[in-house]
């Protein structure tokens, strides 16, 4: 077990420093990060600008949802860009094979080959925000808090991990660039506010289909102490680890069938 | 010169037809947008009585503001920014150096192009779509409407000449993808495409005046909503050729210096 562990470590530090190794690009990648989250945060506090609630939701509450889904959202990133490239990097230009060869799961060796730490920004930056929103609101956190606050970081990030890997994939049967990545990544930013302005049937889709609404919103109820939610809100590792292990299931699937383009 | 323009216009048409499918996605990455702002201002409407106004827009009239700016940005857009980038990155800008066009000419051809092709293959059916799913209204009158029709044009030229400002850059530095990302959010939020300037703080909004993002989503819209009528319309429309005139100076102005830097340092 320790040697798998110093295994994984070790791979992953090796892609860390192929990343850091050009710091130029290192610093412009952080730069661009920083921004989508500064511009993402920027909206949420001009719309409360001229406006006092959301559909019931104040401000602070607001900003309290959007930072914290920042938490497993930033943590998701570290290891995403081979997931929304797996198609064009791994099966189309072939290096799919490369992982076959070597004695560690293919997903695992995926997700670390190409790692963000940029990433880490927002996790940072939505701790801050959620602390900030969570300090106006009164909230006193208490050890559970905590403890569920890294619940709420680790389940958000394997579903989100999970939903990606799934459509991952998808490309082990069809080769074809068809881009489902883009209008489910898009997806994301409704589990950003608060659930139920979105009406029953995109609830419904984001609660059971694409299971966003766990990211955040149901399990970040504890926090803002909005009872209606409570079943759904404690359920939340429960459907991380079932989709975790739906994707897992779907991607051996996939390898199964996989046939090499051969080039 | 117009028939160079076609030709690369033509293949920025055939370009795209290679990539059907991404297509089907394209529409439902737009409609989700659409839906997101929709639910958010349905929300922020929730608790007041019918055909309350805020800061001048009623509830109908934003959503039609929303969704009229993502279908027009689905025509506009384009990414000469990171094509020229590209273009750098691999030596290939050179090639263009050689050719009786300017870069400037070959990448706004290729976006309008491209533009053109996706109106109807892309804008087209995504209006559709968001017209069916959403209480989108229609425009204020048949001036408000070719007045939308000319300002959307207007709006693409603007977006283009910004665009290849920024991938001018790309001569100067290694990286210019936080320097593209920059550009990204400012027209975002600095066009009005999520929400129109009235929202805005004060000094935001005056900013925002001096500043050419806001004829790309926010006078289309505007116009297509009869915000503006007679004189006020073609000053609108002014304002915004004015911008994409400015614009159109500084690209050539750029370029023409880029091209002397290239062959002093070229080898």
């Amino acid at each position: 077990m320790r040697r798998v562990l110093s295994l994984y470590t070790g791979f992953f530090v090796q892609s860390l420093k192929a990343r850091l190794a050009y710091r130029a690009d290192f610093l412009s990648e952080l730069f661009a990060s920083l921004l989508a989250t500064a511009a993402g945060i920027l909206f949420v506090v001009l719309l409360f600008h001229r406006i006092p609630d959301l559909g019931g939701w104040r401000r602070e509450e607001v900003l309290f949802l959007y930072g914290l889904s920042l938490v497993p959202y930033g943590i998701f990133n570290i290891f995403s860009i081979n997931l929304y490239e797996f198609a064009d990097r791994y099966i189309i230009e072939g290096r799919f094979d490369r992982l076959l060869l070597r004695p560690m799961p293919t997903l695992a060796q995926l997700l670390m080959e190409r790692s963000r730490l940029t990433a880490l920004q927002e996790v940072a930056v939505g701790l801050g925000v959620a602390l900030w929103a969570g300090a106006r609101l009164g909230l006193a956190w208490s050890a559970v808090d905590l403890l569920w606050l890294g619940v709420v970081a680790v389940s958000g990030a394997v579903i989100l991990l999970a939903v990606f890997s799934i459509l991952a994939s998808l490309s082990f049967f069809f080769e074809d660039r068809i881009g489902v990545n883009a209008p489910v990544w898009n997806l994301i930013q409704f589990g950003r506010f608060p659930l139920p302005i979105f009406g029953p049937w995109l609830g419904a889709v984001l609660s059971w289909v694409i299971p966003f609404g766990f990211v955040t919103f149901y399990p970040a109820t504890h926090f803002l102490g909005r009872s209606a939610f409570r079943t759904l809100c404690y359920a939340t590792p429960l459907v991380a680890a079932a989709f975790a292990l739906l994707g897992l299931a779907v991607w051996t699937l996939g390898v199964r069938g996989y046939r090499s383009t051969g080039s | 010169m117009i028939r160079a323009l076609t030709a690369f216009a033509r293949a920025g048409f055939l370009r795209l037809v290679a990539y059907r499918l991404r297509y089907v996605t394209g529409i439902l990455t737009y409609t989700i947008n659409v839906s997101v702002y929709y639910f958010i201002w349905r929300a922020v409407y929730a608790h007041a009585a019918p055909g309350t106004e805020l800061r001048g827009y009623a509830l109908s009239d934003l959503v039609t503001y929303v969704a009229l700016g993502w279908i027009i940005r689905s025509f506009y857009f384009n990414n000469i920014d990171r094509e020229i980038a590209a273009l750098v990155e691999e030596g290939q800008v050179t090639t263009y150096l050689a050719r009786p066009t300017s870069l400037l000419q070959a990448m706004t051809g290729l976006a309008a192009g491209e533009s053109l092709f996706r109106l109807a293959t892309f804008t087209g059916p995504i209006t559709i779509v968001i017209f069916l799913l959403f209480p989108v209204g229609g425009p204020a009158g048949p001036a408000a409407f070719a007045a939308f029709l000319a300002s959307a044009v207007l709006s693409f030229a603007i977006f283009a000449y910004l665009n290849f400002l920024v991938g001018m850059v790309a001569f100067a530095t290694r990286s210019i993808a936080g320097l593209i990302s920059a550009k990204h959010y400012t027209i975002q939020l600095l066009s009005g495409l999520l929400m129109p300037m009235a929202f805005f703080p004060d000094w935001l909004r005056l900013a925002s005046d001096f500043l050419p993002f806001r004829h790309i989503a926010h006078t289309p819209a505007a116009l297509y909503l009869g915000r503006a009528a007679g004189p006020e319309l073609l000053g609108a429309l002014g304002q915004q050729a004015l911008w994409a005139a400015i614009l159109l100076v500084a690209c050539r102005w750029t370029w023409g210096r880029m091209v002397r830097r290239l062959v002093i340092q070229g080898g």
